[in-house]
């Protein structure tokens, strides 16, 4: 198997081989990735092949700085591409804030997290409406900051971190709900 | 950040999906439609640009003969 910079200089030459390659090795993290953000497999599924498409056509723009730099560039471009993609069908819209969420709920340990299947995790988080998941996903899972979520969204810093806030307490409930449920 | 938050990190951060079946077709596909569409495009553009442009040569031929002929 290539190293991924080697991957990344015969992907930036046009090498159909190796974009192939760089297929079978992404395309089911950016999948998953994809499907955090839209919560519809048949949409996560076409943002993958977008974000895909676009990183083969602009592979001039990836410079390589150590091992993990490939996938992080392949993160920031799916997650632009998922981005623009909600901007696009009006999905970041605000919606008035919730006010029947209960404010004190109390923290999951982390263990009871650990016992809570990837999939069912990724499932709640895809349950959380659209602007409060992109902002949860963007924040706690992908690393921007809240400026940058400001930025990305059209909100106000402020905004980005209230919409934490109850998309934390939402998440918080699901995961409290899902143990209580499961017995765990 | 919070510890389970970053626990739900740690999980779902490169957290892999079953691509469902086809999936590698489909993209193919979708790659090759892309790549003709830009092609057509490319083509297009060459045309809308080289037709005005040796259109304007040719004027510009005929009216250089046409003042030598004066």
């Amino acid at each position: 198997m290539r190293t991924e910079q080697e991957l990344a200089r015969l992907c930036t030459a046009g090498d159909r081989e190796a974009q192939g390659e760089l297929y079978s090795l992404y395309a089911s993290r950016l999948y998953a990735l994809c499907y955090r953000y839209v919560a519809d497999r048949d949409d996560a599924q076409d943002l993958m092949h977008d974000a895909m498409i676009k990183a083969m056509d602009s592979f001039k723009s990836f410079s390589f700085t150590g091992e993990g730099s490939l996938y992080a560039w392949l993160r920031r471009l799916t997650v632009n591409v998922v981005i623009d993609r909600l901007r696009q069908l009006s999905k970041l819209r605000l919606v008035p804030l919730d006010s029947t969420i209960e404010p004190n709920i109390s923290e999951p340990e982390e263990d009871d997290v650990d016992n809570i299947p990837a999939q069912v995790m990724l499932d709640m988080i895809a349950a959380l409406p659209d602007v409060r998941r992109t902002v949860f996903n963007m924040y706690c899972i992908d690393g921007f900051s809240h400026k940058d979520i400001a930025a990305a969204i059209g909100i106000t810093e402020k905004g980005s971190a209230s919409i934490l806030a109850k998309a934390r307490t939402q998440l918080k409930n699901a995961i409290n709900e899902y143990l209580k449920r499961t017995g765990r | 950040m919070k510890q389970w938050e970053d626990r739900i990190k740690d999980r779902l951060d490169g957290y892999e999906m079953k691509l469902p079946a086809s999936d590698r077709d489909a993209f193919l596909n979708r790659k090759a439609t892309r790549e003709r569409y830009a092609r057509r495009r490319k083509n297009i553009l060459s045309l809308a640009v080289g037709i005005p442009a040796a259109l304007a040569i040719l004027c510009a031929i005929f009216f250089f003969v046409y003042l030598l002929s004066k």
